[in-house]
Formats: structure tokens, sequence, C-alpha cells
């Protein structure tokens, strides 16, 4: 019951109430889906493509695709994603900061009357959950309403043609054929950011919120330069997975990996918390 | 007023943040470091299994090689130099960004705009993050050069193997690079102390609105990257020769996607300096601190 108070009390003071968590995904959703509408202007204009042939899962590739594999050559500087880069940044950014507040703030007496630091915790870890669902619900669903009121299709088609040009991928032409996004993948950005939100958490404890912001944009653009499964945020770069790409990036293994990585972070940052000082720390 | 900018100086500069803002893109410039070396290793072992083979050496290749494009800022393809430029707003508002906010927060400001008055203040902390932001960018890529030299050649870049060195006819101050490196370096090391203190103090102008600190400290690179954005809206045709606009990439001393320019990289800094002297200072010396 306890935690179901505390839960309540951060739905109230930090979900209801926080503007930018509602806002953030409308501005991205809109600008994203912007870009994606002038993009296939040019390609239209070059007889690449036409509108007529591109529906819901191509934008969601453009918004989410990540880059391909780099390959550090001469001419080929590494130019990294930002619309990726913006989206999962931007979650960090908005939810990086209410848990540390709380602590210094009201969060203190909340402690005192639950007697239970690991409630406060595991609250803190399930708000975490609830604004990474609201903002990705938001961008799909978002996403979703724009392109149906573009008349485009809402299936998960990819046009590989398209995608191949956006994504700067030259493959052969005769190797290309449709490819439908499977359903894993769609859920993949929300399980990332709980997971890596969770992880970052778990650094602002033991460091300050800045150093957890720090390293996890370390991961995320080190994730983009590297094609490794060990840098767990290319299990979000769709076109690097296997069954886009010949690749040993499962989608299905990413879901594992990040949970157990959320969970791990979770259990570490329960335990260090329950030694925290919260009454000295600045 | 001159023991006031000291002061602010001091504590902008001997604090532990300063200190691990430097370490950490000290750490970073290594990894670059070492991609290059890997590189030039391996260039060295070929040179000496061709030699083994044959008496002569047509064409080893030594100008590719040089410290002008072995540094952290003459390549754009490690993930040092990668990481480097993507986080350095958030290591140069890292010393003393957050300041101005702590101070408010703990009411200190009242004390000292008390014995020296708002102006004193104001600008006297305005400089302090000016220094320490561009003293945070400029110490590791000057010690990233400095280690560069003690392994690579300083052979004066040669026309001919432009491609290697990512200095191209059409490249802001290309002249230079290829006749005065080292003023060429030094120039850019200006840019970007200049530049990455006005970064700086975009801190101190969230620090204004905002009251806490580590929003604060990341504000700078959520602009930034959200300006970098700007460029999906600005490059869409592929035949056209735009300039750089993104200062995530132009301030970087090689050309990344787009070739820098003067108008550019002035107009920016004027802009940057307009906004936040006007809101830092000039603004908040007619608020009321008490």
């Amino acid at each position: 019951m306890k935690f179901i108070k505390i839960l309540v009390f951060d739905i109230r003071s930090a979900v209801k109430n926080n503007y930018l968590l509602f806002l953030t995904p409308v501005f991205l959703t809109l600008v994203i889906f912007a870009n994606f509408m002038i993009r296939i202007s040019n390609l239209e204009s070059i007889n690449v493509i036409s509108r007529g042939e591109l529906s819901f899962g191509d934008y969601w590739m453009f918004a989410f695709g990540g880059m391909k594999e780099y390959i550090p050559s001469i001419g080929e500087s590494f130019i990294f994603p930002i619309v990726w880069l913006l989206i999962y940044l931007l979650f960090l950014f908005i939810v990086l900061y209410y848990p540390y507040k709380d602590m210094e703030g009201i969060g203190k007496q909340i402690l005192v009357s639950s007697s239970g630091r690991k409630i406060w915790w595991a609250s803190k870890c399930c708000w975490i959950v609830i604004c990474a669902f609201i903002y990705h619900f938001i961008l799909y669903f978002f996403g979703l309403g724009l392109c149906a009121a573009m008349k485009m299709p809402l299936s998960e088609e990819v046009n590989m043609r398209f995608v191949y040009h956006i994504y700067e991928m030259f493959l052969d032409p005769e190797a290309i054929e449709e490819k439908m996004i499977p359903l894993a993948v769609y859920i993949l950005p929300f399980i990332f950011s709980v997971s890596i939100a969770l992880f970052q958490m778990t650094v602002s404890l033991y460091f300050k919120p800045v150093f957890g912001f720090l390293v996890s944009s370390v991961i995320l653009l080190s994730s983009a330069y590297y094609m490794t499964p060990l840098l767990y945020g290319n299990f979000v770069i769709p076109i690097r997975h296997d069954w886009f790409i010949e690749s040993k990036i499962s989608p299905y293994t990413g879901i594992f990996v990040m949970i157990f990585i959320g969970l791990f972070s979770a259990f570490v940052g329960g335990f260090a918390f329950s030694k925290y000082d919260i009454l000295n720390r600045e | 007023m001159k023991y006031l900018i000291k002061m602010e100086i001091k504590k902008a500069i001997k604090n532990r943040f300063f200190l691990i803002a430097v370490l950490i893109g000290g750490a970073i410039t290594v990894l670059s470091l070492i991609y290059n070396y890997q590189i030039y290793h391996e260039h060295q072992l070929m040179l000496r299994y061709v030699r083994g083979n044959s008496e002569v050496v047509q064409n080893p290749l030594y100008p590719m090689f040089t410290v002008f494009n072995n540094w952290i800022g003459g390549e754009p393809f490690s993930l040092g130099s990668s990481l480097y430029f993507f986080v350095f707003p958030l290591l140069v508002a890292l010393p003393y960004g957050w300041s101005y906010c702590e101070e408010k927060t703990s009411g200190y400001h009242r004390y000292v705009v008390a014995k020296t008055g708002k102006t004193k203040y104001f600008l006297s902390k305005y400089l302090a993050v000016f220094i320490s932001g561009g003293l945070a960018m400029v110490i590791p890529l000057i010690f990233n050069f400095i280690t560069a030299m003690l392994i690579f050649p300083a052979i004066t870049p040669i026309v001919v193997y432009d491609t290697a060195y990512g200095v191209f006819g059409g490249s802001l101050m290309s002249k230079l690079y290829y006749t005065i490196p080292f003023i060429y370096l030094l120039v850019y090391l200006i840019i970007d102390f200049v530049f990455c203190g006005l970064i700086a103090c975009l801190a101190f102008v969230g620090s204004v609105f905002i009251k806490y600190k580590a929003v604060v400290v990341i504000l700078p690179q959520m602009l930034l990257l959200l300006f970098h954005y700007v460029r999906q809206y600005v490059y869409v045709s592929g035949g056209t020769q735009y300039k750089e606009i993104s200062p995530l990439f132009f301030l970087r001393p090689v050309q990344s996607a787009y070739r820098a320019s003067w108008v550019i990289i002035l107009v920016e800094m004027l802009i940057l300096f307009v906004v936040t002297f006007g809101i830092c200072v000039l603004g908040e010396k007619r608020n009321e601190i008490y």
C-alpha cells in the first residue's frame, strides 16, 4: 500500500505536471515528420520514389532507423545520427533530475514516513517505466496519426529503395525485396529507454546526475560508431538488425539484454540507495 | 573589480569540476591517439615488409602521416574525436556554468552584490565562466597535440595528399594549413577557446531561469544538438556547396561534412555573445535579487 501511495505521488508530481514529458515527443514527432516529408519530396524530384509507395513503416525507419555501419575511411568521416540520438537523449534529459530532486526535497519526508528506502527506489523505477511508456506512446501514435492525415498506408512494410537512399546503403538493387518490421522491433525503443534511464539513475546515485547523462551519451554515441552487440545501443538501430541485413544483431536478443541491464541497474541502484547518506550529501 | 575577477577566476579554475572536465576530456583524446597510432604502426610495419622484399620503395607516403592529421583535431574518423566533439558542450559547462545557480540558491550572491554592486559581480562571474569553459575545451586538445608530437613527425602538409588531411582547397584557412600549420592550429585553438567560452556562458543563461544545477550544465549540449538538427532542413540539395552551420562540426580544425566559413563562425559567435552577455550581465543587473 505504501508503495502505491508513493507511486501515485510520483505520478502526480512528476508525470501529470511534467509538461516536457508530453510536449517533447509531440514536438519531436512534428519536426521529424516534416523532415520526412521534405526528404520524400527531394527523392520524388529525382524520380527515385513516389509518395504512394511509402507507408508508416518507412516513417518509423526514418525516425528510429539510426545509421548504417560506420567504416572509417578517407573521405568518410563519422556523422552521428542526430534524429536517433535526439529521441533517446531528450528522454534521458526529461527523466534526469526528478529522482535526485525528490530525494533532496519532499522525498526525504516520504522516506522517513514510509521507512522503506527500497519502496522509494522501486517507485522511482516504476515512474521511469511510466514516463518511457508515455513518451514512446506519443511518439508512436502521433506519428501514426500524422501518416494517416497524409493518407499514407498504416502498414509495417518498409520500402527498401527509400531506406537505402536515406541511409546511403548501396546494396545490390536485385537483392532488394520489401521487408516487414517485426513487432518486437517496435517495442525495443521503449525497453531501451527504460533500461538506459535506470542505468543513468543508478550512475547518478554514485556520482552526480551530470555524469549519469554523460555516460549515457557516451554509450549512445559509441553504439552508433561501433556495430557490435556488446554496445547495447545497437539493438535499437533497426537498420543493423539481422532481419534487415546480414549481421549478428538480433532484436530478440536485444530485448533480453535490455531487460537484464535494466533489472541489474535497478538492483544495484536499490542496494546503493540503501547505503546512501541522504542527509549529508549535497 | 580586479580582486573580484581574480577571485571568481580562481574559484572557477581551482575547483574539482574543472579538473574532472579536463581529465575526462584528456581521457577521451587518448582514445583518438591510440586509434591513430595503430594505423601509423601498421603503416610502418607494411613499409618494413616492402623494404625487406625490394630495394626501392617508390613512395613511402611519409606526408600522409603527420602530426597535423593525426591529432584529435586533425581527423574526423576515430571514436575519440567523434566523442570529444560531441560531449564538449557538457565538458565546458561543467567547471563553472552551475555557479550562479548555486549562489542564487544559497543566497551568497546577495552578500557579494551588497559589497561590490551588481555590474561588477555579474561581469566577473561572466568572465570566470567564459575563461573556465574555454580552458576546459583547449587544454585536452593541447595535451593531445603535444602527445601526438611525441609519436608523429611534424611534416608540413603537402597539397597532393589533401584527401588524407581533410583540409581541401576551399576549406577555411587552407592556405595557412599548407604553409604554416602551427599558426593554423593556433588560430583554431583561439576560435575553440572563444566559442566554447560562450557556450559555457549558455549554462550561465540557464542559471537565470532554472534552479537545478544538473539541468543547467546539460542545457548547452541539448541546445547545440537541437541546433545541429536544423541542418536536416538546411542541407536539402545534393549538388549545392553548403557551409557548415553547426558548432559541433565547424569547431573541428578539419572538415567533417561541409566547409567552415568565417562569416558563419563570427556571426554565431556574435549572436552567442549578445544573448549571453545581454541576459547574464545586462538583464540580471536589472532584476531584483533581494
